[in-house]
């Protein structure tokens, strides 16, 4: 039996059937806490190990940014972008640089848009790479993050070579990118991408196929396809509930539409 | 569906509504009164499931509500922009229509003051509930954190 978490609020009739009832637990989540990976407060209440009732407490992680970037130039703002989200700046860069650049009716050189492309999944996989690490950690598995930031280091490495930083690149701006790539990056992607390919059975094994890791993980958290779309769910948690909203397929940009590669959906929506 | 088609089906519907042109996706305006009886028909008659944003702009007269809207079934975008008074911002809820609504709509409420009729739970959402004021207005004054340059 999946029980879903829903928010609700004090009233109880409008949102979740269901009161506290004896014997639930109410504990805090936070605001600091090794699982929220930034600061994120939730009263939960419990029954045994089913969450019935979450009421989040936002606010923490609020930067101003909107206000804040009120007073910078569009240049300005590709330094606050970086530190968004700062596992995938790059990604976050583009996007401001797009938008400036619609706004002007500026053309990107080619050259640019594929360097843009190459950085962008680049960045994606170093993400990806944390993503995982990270969620095996809360779950418990503490060795699969170390496996996944070696991989981490390397995109990185090739990062700070042509970028000049391994975090926050400020790499692409609005018309094009800061400079051209350094002559070592072909080479170095291309022994990466070997690499990586060996890299992803070992992880498979470590993590994916791993009886705890599923056990713990399936069927949790289960969200129906109308609800991902009520609710405004996007990126892999739409797509983990079969909703396609892969915005490089959808509103293709840059070179993407000349590339060839498979939007990922899951039906099982957990 | 292309804007031109949206276009006119949302005229057919909406005969009091006006467009805007020159922007990419199809931009409606409409009054803060009819924006539920709109948000009803455009969700069950036009299969607009997805709400993706809610903003509110604030020129300097007055504040604007954004909502941006796709279908995921039949792929069209459009965009209705609701005029509200500065003075007194208040506009109906669609938190039961889209329930991402809900909690953009508290933000909305937070940072800019607007009411929305009939929300189940209107309180602020990311600053704490004594706050005075609304800080994404223009003419939100904090001498301690903003500097007047």
């Amino acid at each position: 039996m999946y029980r879903q978490t829903e928010i609700v609020t004090d009233d109880h009739k409008v949102f979740h059937e269901e009161g506290d009832s004896e014997g639930d637990l109410m504990i805090n989540v936070g605001p600091q806490h090794p699982s929220t990976h930034g600061v994120l407060h939730l009263v939960i209440t419990l029954h045994g190990e089913t969450i019935v009732k979450v009421e989040p407490h936002l606010g923490y992680i609020h930067r101003s940014i909107e206000k804040m970037c009120e007073s910078l130039s569009y240049r300005q703002f590709i330094y606050v972008t970086s530190r968004m989200d700062y596992l995938s700046s790059h990604i976050n860069n583009h996007s401001c640089a797009l938008c400036v650049e619609k706004g002007l009716q500026v053309e990107v050189p080619p050259r640019a848009q594929v360097i843009r492309v190459l950085m962008d999944e680049l960045t994606r996989m170093a993400s990806h790479q944390l993503w995982w690490g990270a969620m095996a950690m809360d779950v418990g598995a503490l060795t699969p993050f170390f496996h996944a930031f070696r991989e981490r280091e390397t995109i990185n490495e090739i990062m700070e070579e042509t970028c000049g930083a391994r975090l926050t690149m400020n790499y692409i701006v609005p018309g094009g990118v800061m400079y051209d790539l350094h002559p070592n990056f072909q080479k170095k992607v291309k022994d990466f991408i070997a690499l990586f390919n060996s890299k992803i059975d070992e992880y498979d094994e470590m993590v994916t196929n791993n009886v705890i890791f599923q056990s713990r993980l399936k069927g949790v958290g289960y969200i129906s396809k109308e609800d991902a779309v009520s609710y405004g769910c996007t990126g892999p948690t739409a797509r983990g509930s079969d909703v396609s909203c892969d915005v490089r397929k959808l509103f293709p940009y840059e070179v993407y539409d000349k590339l060839d590669f498979h939007e990922v959906t899951a039906t099982d929506g957990d | 569906m292309n804007n031109e088609e949206l276009k006119i089906k949302l005229a057919e519907l909406f005969p009091s509504a006006s467009f805007e042109e020159g922007s990419e996706w199809l931009t409606m305006f409409t009054e803060a009164e009819t924006w539920k009886e709109i948000a009803m028909q455009i969700r069950h008659k036009l299969a607009f499931d997805f709400l993706f944003c809610i903003t509110c702009i604030d020129w300097k007269t007055h504040l604007t509500m954004v909502y941006h809207l796709r279908s995921t079934t039949q792929k069209h975008i459009a965009v209705i922009k609701a005029k509200l008074d500065r003075n007194d911002p208040q506009i109906a809820t669609v938190s039961d229509i889209w329930r991402t609504a809900e909690f953009h709509e508290r933000e909305a409420y937070d940072l800019f003051g607007v009411q929305f009729t009939d929300h189940p739970d209107l309180r602020r959402l990311f600053l704490t509930d004594e706050w005075n004021g609304y800080p994404l207005r223009k003419d939100y004054e904090d001498p301690i954190n903003m500097i007047k340059l």
